[in-house]
């Protein structure tokens, strides 16, 4: 026993040193569940609020893009709007509205810091608990899908990127509607990999792919982006293709957290099913 | 004592805003990162205790990743290079021993002492930071690039440091 002491205490410096990596990797192991968050990330109030500070400074170098994708939006919205429609009907009757329930909420919310250069990435954004974001909302962008929700403080919410270790996205492929999942290299932060697509579907350039909205967290139909390349590899079965994003991660700052109103009747289904099976 | 503690927490706050706020915020090609936050750690005085040191750099490594959601990458990292420092100090001990300076600086031990210093430790920094980032074999020549590429960076900007703040100052 005091051999052991004696042991301890001559390499004292290693033993501090152990200890110290072996709380640095329980965190790294913490931080990579996605459901026991920490307190210590960027959506703590300390951290949230030097970004905010920050990102009061440097929003101002990015106002005229910002501004010109608002203006696009904007005007595609005004398109949609009854007045900007010819009414062919002769006469209108009046509805209880029972057949278009409301499915998603939105809650916009700016992009206080952010990252494309990990291979996990992760966003920050000023919308929290007292907003109504939870987590695994999924969050878009006025060009497409951004990621989901991680960890919720009061006034900030941690964002788990698309360009991250795990996130993987159902996608559809709108001409032939074949379903895969979207993941990422960790290389090239403006291009995905899209996988799961069976080689006799026949693919082109410039062939959009969208959400499926399978997974209930991101509405069917959300753009996500472009088919940039494709090769099958050989003895595989699958395309292994390249996807342009439509969503540029370097530049994106306002975006929209999603709200599904019926996400927890979809998932509580799923499971009774599952157990059912079971 | 009193005010040079003050002046270390003073370094380590401007380390921490430069690195979070500015340096994270770069990054060449998409996958070439700087560092500099580690110049804190290189330029510690070599007389200090190992235990200090280590415990320096396991804040300063989790403080920077409690900004950039890295659970405890940066720390797991920066604690392995206060932990090697002493033992490179120890076995590269120039000429005139270490009774010139307090702390390792290109002023007094000229480039050729402190180049192969300060590349070692950068590089030990950001090979177990960006190994530990990836955990997969899979990547390991990406990674490894991605490694030498980013240590080139970093050095780049703590060599401008030691020019420009230190060299003017007559230690």
């Amino acid at each position: 026993m005091r051999n052991i002491l004696l042991f301890v205490y001559r390499n004292h410096v290693f033993f501090v040193f152990l200890l110290l990596e072996l709380v640095s990797f329980s965190l790294i192991v913490r931080n990579s569940n996605f459901h026991r968050g920490s307190f210590l990330n960027s959506s703590n109030q300390l951290s949230g609020s030097i970004y905010e500070f920050n990102n009061g400074i440097t929003e101002y170098f990015k106002l005229k893009t910002i501004n010109d994708d608002l203006a696009l939006e904007n005007a595609a919205l005004r398109s949609l709007l009854n007045y900007s429609k010819y009414s062919s009907a002769a006469k209108r009757y009046e509805v209880m509205d029972s057949l278009n329930r409301q499915h998603y909420t939105y809650i916009p919310a700016k992009i206080v810091n952010s990252s494309t250069d990990r291979r996990s990435n992760y966003l920050t954004i000023n919308r929290g608990i007292l907003h109504g974001v939870q987590p695994e909302m999924a969050v878009l962008s006025s060009n497409g899908i951004v990621g989901i929700v991680k960890d919720v403080s009061k006034d900030y919410a941690t964002v788990i990127s698309v360009l991250h270790k795990s996130s993987s996205i159902s996608a559809r492929l709108v001409d032939s509607g074949y379903i895969g999942s979207l993941v990422w290299d960790g290389k090239d932060p403006r291009v995905t990999q899209l996988m799961d697509i069976p080689n006799h579907v026949e693919l082109k350039k410039g062939m959009l792919i969208q959400t499926s909205g399978f997974s209930a967290l991101f509405p069917t139909g959300i753009d996500i982006g472009t088919v940039r390349s494709s090769e099958i590899k050989p003895g595989d079965n699958f395309h292994s293709i390249a996807v342009d994003m439509l969503t540029d991660f370097n530049s994106v700052s306002m975006v929209y957290v999603v709200n599904n109103l019926k996400r927890m009747e979809q998932v509580e289904l799923e499971n009774q099913t599952q157990e059912n099976e079971q | 004592m009193n005010s040079d503690f003050l002046k270390y927490i003073g370094q380590f706050v401007l380390v921490c805003l430069l690195q979070v706020l500015v340096f994270n915020n770069l990054n060449l090609n998409g996958y070439i990162n700087a560092f500099p936050y580690i110049y804190l750690v290189l330029s510690l005085p070599i007389s200090m205790g190992r235990i200090p040191v280590l415990f320096i750099g396991f804040f300063l490594g989790l403080t920077i990743d409690i900004f950039s959601n890295t659970g405890g990458l940066h720390a797991a990292a920066t604690t392995l290079l206060a932990f090697y420092r002493p033992l490179y100090l120890k076995a590269q001990s120039p000429r005139e021993d270490y009774e010139l300076a307090t702390v390792p600086n290109l002023k007094t031990f000229g480039i050729a002492w402190y180049l192969p210093y300060a590349a070692l430790m950068v590089l030990l920094h950001h090979l177990s930071l960006f190994y530990l980032e990836t955990f997969r074999l899979a990547d390991f020549f990406f990674t490894l690039l991605k490694a030498i590429l980013s240590t080139g960076l970093t050095l780049f900007f703590i060599l401008a440091a030691e020019f420009l703040f230190v060299s003017n100052k007559r230690r």
